[in-house]
């Protein structure tokens, strides 16, 4: 008598093992997503649980210290009766893409010197791009307090030198003090993205270029930028929407004319003590943000479509 | 056979990458060189004080 009819039970358990194994080693798919189950389960907690509660709560209220849980399309309608709102949002995107724009065109020809011109110590040079980024945030954004402030470098300086008898005021809390600390704070972001591109470009197409008649310029523009658009748009996006949200650097170097809508974000969790209408100005601002991605990305397509 | 450019005499590739190293250095370099700095203030006090 076998083992298998002497234990019934303990004969189908196994076959159902077995059949459970072969199913999952047959399947492909399955395989698959099995691998990526823990960046999966990660991406679930990490990103789309807290999302969708700040979705689900901004659709409630506040009254005083409770939440009032039933559906309300208030924060909304608060949001948009107010025009602050708006125009804080406005400003936030225009600065953030002042910035964008800042940091992209002076990383470019960093990026372009490291991948074409030097031909070896790549690493050296990529190393002395990202050691002042070794130090925290929120340092270098104090250092360029130090830097712009009233009794700081450039005014002492200016001093010192006489060009200035009195410290000038404007150069600190003021959106253009919160654009340059950002393009400071960003740089590194937007280098590495373009420096990539640029280093994984085919240098034989450049040298089909110049045999072909083209001069250097010409050829940076028809070959050279078109093939490092994906490291470009790749640094704007990183260096765009991480700064529309910055209340950091706004709070610091802003002054009340450079706050951004992350700070107003900040108090309605803060000070504010509205977390449904922060939770409902953070929807805006991230479909908001999501549409001027969209929008870049439709752009830079028909831009490269018509360069093609 | 390329010819090497003497160090003294730098590419304006070179240049720009000297002033965009030193745009990205300098505020962090000069957290270090305020630490050294006394606070007005409490500088004032000390001054007082021997007074």
């Amino acid at each position: 008598m076998t083992q298998a009819s002497l234990n019934p039970d303990r004969s189908n358990r196994s076959s159902l093992g077995l059949s459970i194994r072969k199913r999952f080693l047959s399947s492909e798919p399955l395989r698959g997503y099995s691998l990526l189950s823990p960046t999966l389960l990660t991406m679930l907690f990490g990103l789309a649980m807290p999302l969708l509660v700040l979705f689900g709560l901004s659709f409630w209220l506040q009254d005083y210290v409770d939440f009032i849980k039933t559906f309300s399309l208030q924060n909304y309608s608060d949001f948009f009766a107010k025009p602050i709102y708006s125009a804080i949002l406005m400003k936030s995107i225009r600065i953030s893409a002042m910035v964008t724009l800042v940091t992209v065109l002076l990383a470019y020809p960093m990026a372009y010197f490291i991948a074409f011109r030097i031909k070896s110590n790549k690493l050296v040079w990529l190393i002395l791009i990202t050691v002042p980024f070794w130090t925290s945030y929120l340092l270098r954004v104090f250092a360029w307090k130090l830097m712009l402030g009233y009794n700081g470098v450039v005014n002492s300086g200016l001093k010192s030198l006489g060009l200035i008898s009195e410290p000038l005021e404007f150069l600190l809390y003021n959106p253009t003090a919160v654009a340059i600390t950002l393009a400071h704070a960003w740089a590194a972001f937007a280098i590495l993205p373009i420096y990539v591109s640029l280093e994984k470009i085919d240098r034989s197409l450049l040298e089909a270029s110049r045999d072909l008649g083209e001069n250097a310029f010409m050829s940076f523009i028809r070959v050279t930028l078109p093939l490092s658009m994906p490291g470009v748009i790749a640094a704007s996006l990183l260096v765009f929407i991480p700064t529309v949200g910055d209340y950091v650097t706004p709070s610091l170097v802003g002054g009340p004319s450079g706050i951004m809508i992350g700070n107003i974000i900040q108090s309605m969790f803060g000070k504010a003590f509205n977390w449904p209408l922060g939770a409902a100005i953070s929807v805006i601002s991230m479909l908001t943000v999501t549409a001027m991605v969209c929008l870049f990305l439709w752009g830079t397509h028909r831009l490269r479509r018509a360069v093609a | 056979m390329s010819k090497r450019r003497p160090w003294w005499r730098p590419s304006g590739f070179m240049i720009y990458a000297v002033i965009y190293l030193t745009f990205i250095y300098l505020p962090v370099l000069f957290l270090p060189l305020f630490s050294f700095k006394e606070k007005k203030l409490s500088y004032n006090l000390r001054v007082i004080r021997e007074c």
